[in-house]
């Protein structure tokens, strides 16, 4: 499954452990490759928190823009999702990618765990809620700042919990 | 809307005339929202009204004294396999207050596209957890995949399944019971939203407590209120969407109240940016 046309849709749910673990891996490999050389607008790809956001940020106006069609945007929105992700494990220790907890919504989907509390960040679908809530005017601009915000300052979980 | 519990005698002494009436049954139920399904449903007013006496009558336990205060109409096709309809009637002992059961006559026929002719009858009395005994079977008999009908209404409790309208003045189909108050209101949601979005197997995780939303269509969360004049009860429960939006894992989310809301509610909902619709 090590190419980029890994398919994230609505069934994550029904893989077993070791068919998600496969789908995250192979997600991993893809966009840790891709990110080698990538370019997002002007936006200094250095994994901090203003990238994250300003990586976001251009993707929206790219949108509004209508220079990305369907299938381009969930591209995006899965890369930036890995951007997002490794960004917050880089930023946080402690962090690290996993696999939703199967009871739960996001059962099987690459997230990040480590969070304090049993949180699990669903960086891809986050990352496509923000941005198409603030194409779609649904929230203002402020909700990309906010929700990456949200994320890093979350506390992460100290190791004796999560042992 | 007329309230399914309004037994008024204008109001129920009209259903009642044409449940007993001889003829124009089909003409007075032929209501914009009627008449659609009565294109598949055949009614014979003689047989029904019939069914109901005799089932009165019979009754061990309701039969001396009893009046029938109310009639409704239920329509139900819980397994998408054909109609099925019923008659119910909000039934009176004595000078006693109102109890909440209902004789139910159904009769009805599978698609006929489906090339299924069964025309099966049935007659039972429903207490408020579900059909308590069935009296008796008045023509017909059941078979067929309509029988797979019928018994998922009678196996899940037909009185807490169907949908109750006063025939003659409500366009609304409004449930007798909470339990189905709830799966009315998410029946009603999907066909708002054109059956589009998925109901989540499973719930969101929130520091509130998990969140199961009633659908989820490109992101946005939707809460169906079936209640009457919903009212804030917790705000442990508005504060999960809030905490969903703000950590991005739903776009937005919309609240949908069927029967009304108090004010208190919407204001709450307002001040959590979660939108309100009340129908």
């Amino acid at each position: 499954m090590g190419n980029n046309h890994i398919k994230m849709g609505d069934q994550l749910w029904q893989l077993s452990a070791e068919q998600a673990k496969e789908v995250l891996d192979a997600f991993l490999n893809a966009e840790r490759d891709a990110f080698i050389n990538a370019i997002i607008g002007s936006v200094r790809l250095d994994y901090s928190l203003e990238s994250v956001i300003q990586s976001m940020n251009h993707i929206v106006s790219e949108i509004r823009a209508d220079h990305l069609d369907e299938d381009q945007q969930n591209l995006w929105f899965m890369r930036l999702g890995y951007y997002f992700g490794e960004s917050l494990c880089r930023a946080k220790p402690g962090l690290s990618w996993g696999i939703g907890n199967p009871e739960y919504a996001f059962a099987n989907h690459p997230v990040i765990i480590g969070f304090a509390g049993g949180e699990e960040a669903e960086v891809i679908t986050i990352t496509k809620n923000i941005i198409c809530a603030v194409v779609e005017r649904i929230s203002s601009d402020e909700r990309i700042e906010k929700g990456v915000h949200f994320w890093f300052n979350l506390p992460v979980s100290s190791k004796d919990s999560q042992n | 809307m007329t309230n399914i519990y309004d037994y008024s005698e204008a109001n129920t002494s009209r259903a009642y005339e044409v449940l007993l009436g001889d003829g124009d049954f089909n003409v007075n139920l032929r209501t914009p929202v009627f008449s659609k399904l009565l294109d598949t449903v055949d009614i014979q007013a003689g047989h029904l009204s019939r069914a109901i006496d005799a089932a009165v009558e019979q009754h061990p336990v309701l039969g001396a004294g009893l009046t029938i205060v109310g009639v409704g109409l239920a329509i139900a096709d819980p397994v998408g396999a054909g109609l099925s309809i019923a008659l119910t009637a909000a039934l009176k002992q004595g000078e006693g207050p109102l109890e909440e059961r209902f004789a139910i006559a159904g009769y009805g026929k599978s698609d006929a596209s489906a090339g299924r002719a069964g025309l099966p009858f049935i007659l039972g009395i429903a207490g408020g957890s579900g059909i308590s005994k069935i009296l008796g079977w008045v023509g017909g008999k059941i078979e067929g995949i309509f029988s797979n009908t019928l018994g998922s209404l009678f196996r899940k409790g037909a009185a807490e399944e169907i949908a109750v309208s006063a025939p003659s003045t409500s366009r609304e189909l409004v449930p007798v019971a909470t339990a189905s108050l709830g799966e009315w209101g998410e029946t009603r949601l999907s066909s708002f939203l054109g059956g589009q979005g998925v109901k989540p197997k499973s719930p969101f995780s929130t520091p509130y407590g998990k969140r199961y939303p009633d659908r989820l269509l490109n992101g946005i969360s939707y809460e169906s209120k079936a209640g009457l004049n919903v009212g804030l009860t917790s705000n442990f429960e508005i504060a999960k969407d809030p905490y969903l939006i703000n950590a991005g894992r739903i776009k937005g989310a919309e609240w949908h109240f069927w029967r009304g809301a108090q004010p208190e509610l919407i204001q709450a909902l307002q001040n959590a940016a979660i939108k309100a619709v009340i129908h």
